[in-house]
């Protein structure tokens, strides 16, 4: 992969240093791909669908800067809608136009609203990971293609809209389907007030959600995918996330009162894989997963003030990836708590300074099945509790500081936890400084983006351990490129 | 003559007043809202929408009749743009491109 770093680097044509990524990407396709039965390649080759989409995306890249995506549909400059004038984290008008989904535009054909980014990385880590960080990467200090992502984002038809994304993901060196929400909006009255209504389908609970507050969307927006993570979290935490498809309906009213129900289907083992997943990496399930969102909002517009308080939770029989119940069923159930609060200095202006915080607390009961038991020798029921909170100043939409807390705590069980020592807990903080050039009024390029950020994580506790948590600190410096074709 | 002179007189006269009894009003659009949500017009008046941001705009007005719409098109930061209401009823005035933007107006 860092040959095609190499290559990418390179000021060579669009068509040149597409055919140079097929071509090393082929190579190292062939050897996983050939060998199989026919059943087997088939779901080999279909890994390699969205890859082969995104290409046809760099393709045409020469051409495709006058393609559009939000931005351009718009006319807005990412600034309008992102705090730091780079996604995910949404201003007051990024939630409106997602929660109209995203079908606000300027009255103008732009085509097809396609986009690209690229997420390339180094990654220090305090101590080296014996055997390396990840298949094909040294033991520490690696350079890293994170992720090469292609998105139809924008509206489809009149209050139908949608975000997709494929990516290729350059450490797992995998590509795979990733966030998908597709959505209808439409308005009325009720009480003598405005009411917003819609209807979602997507693949990741909470990817729907307007706020940063929930998972999904939540900070760090990116991270390391060759540092060492706790390994406890909770199931709506990114538990299903790709692993599951969904549909949904939500209210806004008298910008006030959200409401959102959704219900989710767990995919079956072919139809992960087909879609770029490893079914044992994560959990499974064949149940249907109720889903349920509140948040009290409140709009002080005139003098930028904006708050959210909320409610989410879903429940659920899921089988833990790993072999973590030796494949017995867990019924799990998250309950959740979260609020976000933004001051923009001057609304008029997107390049104004913001202050932006979220917080979370996601509470889950795990009960395992009477008949796995006696056979994991685990308790029959555990608890586990996340919580974060993350502020962020972002100054002209350029230099965006933020600071985290997070804490995830439960209850410790050796047969439960593969921790050396069965417990859960791991807490930290995250700081990151990302820059931000471009995305305003008077950017030299309204059709990209780039995000360089330093981000360094510190573990106080990881895995049930204090002593040697500090050994998985790391700093991760980041450059992240958006191209709105 | 005397009367057509009186009547070319009263005829000039109603037509001012008719004039001057046109207002024109300025919303303001700041901070990707309106200065008001709501407001009231006589028939004729012309209502003035400002864009005091820094992105632009697309205000677009709908009524009175459910299909009746008018779309004023894009408006640069610092641009103004008016439209007369010359039919009683109510309107929706809102941005193509920022939901938020939005107002209802009663010509009487």
């Amino acid at each position: 992969m860092p040959q095609i770093l190499f290559y990418l680097s390179r000021r060579t044509t669009a068509r040149f240093a597409t055919a140079r990524v097929s071509h090393l990407l082929a190579r190292a396709y062939r050897p996983r791909c050939d060998g199989f039965g026919l059943s087997d390649r088939l779901v080999c080759w279909m890994r390699l669908l969205p890859l082969a989409v995104l290409l046809a995306g760099s393709l045409t890249s020469g051409a495709a800067l006058a393609l559009p995506s939000f931005a351009i549909q718009t006319g807005q400059p990412c600034a309008a809608c992102h705090i730091g004038a780079f996604g995910p984290q949404l201003t007051p008008y990024g939630r409106d136009f997602k929660l109209h989904a995203y079908t606000a535009n300027d009255g103008k054909d732009h085509g097809l609203p396609l986009a690209f980014t690229a997420q390339t990385s180094f990654t220090h880590t305090q101590q080296p990971q014996s055997g390396g960080a990840a298949p094909g990467f040294k033991p520490n200090d690696n350079f890293a293609i994170d992720q090469l992502s292609v998105y139809y984002a924008g509206q489809i038809a009149p209050k139908l809209g949608g975000f997709v994304e494929l990516n290729y993901d350059g450490v797992a060196q995998q590509a795979l389907l990733n966030n998908v929400d597709i959505r209808y909006a439409s308005e009325a009255e009720i009480f003598g007030q405005d009411l917003l209504w819609g209807v979602t389908a997507n693949n990741n609970p909470t990817v729907q959600d307007p706020w940063n507050s929930t998972p999904a969307w939540g900070f760090p927006y990116n991270q390391s995918a060759l540092a060492p993570t706790p390994m406890a979290s909770t199931l709506i935490d990114g538990g299903l996330g790709q692993r599951v498809a969904g549909v949904g309906a939500y209210t806004l009213w008298n910008d006030l009162l959200y409401l959102e129900s959704d219900v989710y289907k767990g995919l079956t083992a072919p139809a992960l894989t087909a879609l770029g997943q490893v079914p044992d990496d994560g959990s499974q399930t064949n149940d249907f997963l109720p889903y349920a969102r509140v948040a009290l909002i409140k709009d002080w517009n005139k003098t930028g003030h904006h708050l959210e308080l909320g409610a989410y939770g879903i429940s659920g029989n899921v089988v833990p990836g790993g072999g973590q119940t030796l494949g017995f069923t867990v019924r799990k159930t998250d309950l959740a708590l979260d609020a976000t609060y933004q001051f923009i200095s001057n609304p008029s202006l997107v390049t104004s300074d913001r202050l932006s915080a979220h917080a979370t607390l996601i509470h889950e009961t795990a009960k395992l099945a009477s008949d796995g038991l006696a056979l994991t020798g685990a308790l029959p029921d555990h608890w586990l509790d996340t919580m974060r909170v993350d502020v962020s100043y972002s100054f002209a939409a350029t230099v965006t500081p933020s600071v985290q807390y997070f804490r995830t705590a439960g209850t410790a069980d050796i047969n439960y936890w593969s921790t050396p020592n069965g417990s859960p807990n791991s807490d930290g903080m995250i700081l990151e400084v990302a820059y931000v050039p471009w995305g305003k009024p008077d950017s030299p390029f309204p059709n990209m983006n780039l995000r360089l950020a330093v981000q360094y994580i510190s573990y106080f506790s990881f895995d049930g351990s204090h002593a040697d948590a500090g050994r998985n600190n790391n700093f991760y410096f980041s450059l992240w490129t958006a191209v709105k074709f | 003559m005397p009367m057509r002179f009186a009547v070319a007189i009263a005829i000039m006269l109603g037509l001012a007043t008719a004039a001057a009894a046109a207002a024109t009003v300025t919303v303001v659009q700041k901070g990707l809202a309106l200065d008001r949500s709501s407001m009231s017009v006589a028939k004729g008046d012309r209502i003035t929408f400002t864009n005091d941001d820094d992105v632009i705009h697309n205000i677009h007005i709908f009524g009175p009749g459910s299909d009746d719409n008018v779309d004023l098109g894009l408006q640069k930061p610092g641009k103004n743009l008016s439209y007369r209401f010359d039919a009683a009823g109510s309107y929706r005035v809102r941005c193509n491109i920022h939901p938020s933007v939005k107002m209802s107006v009663t010509v009487n």
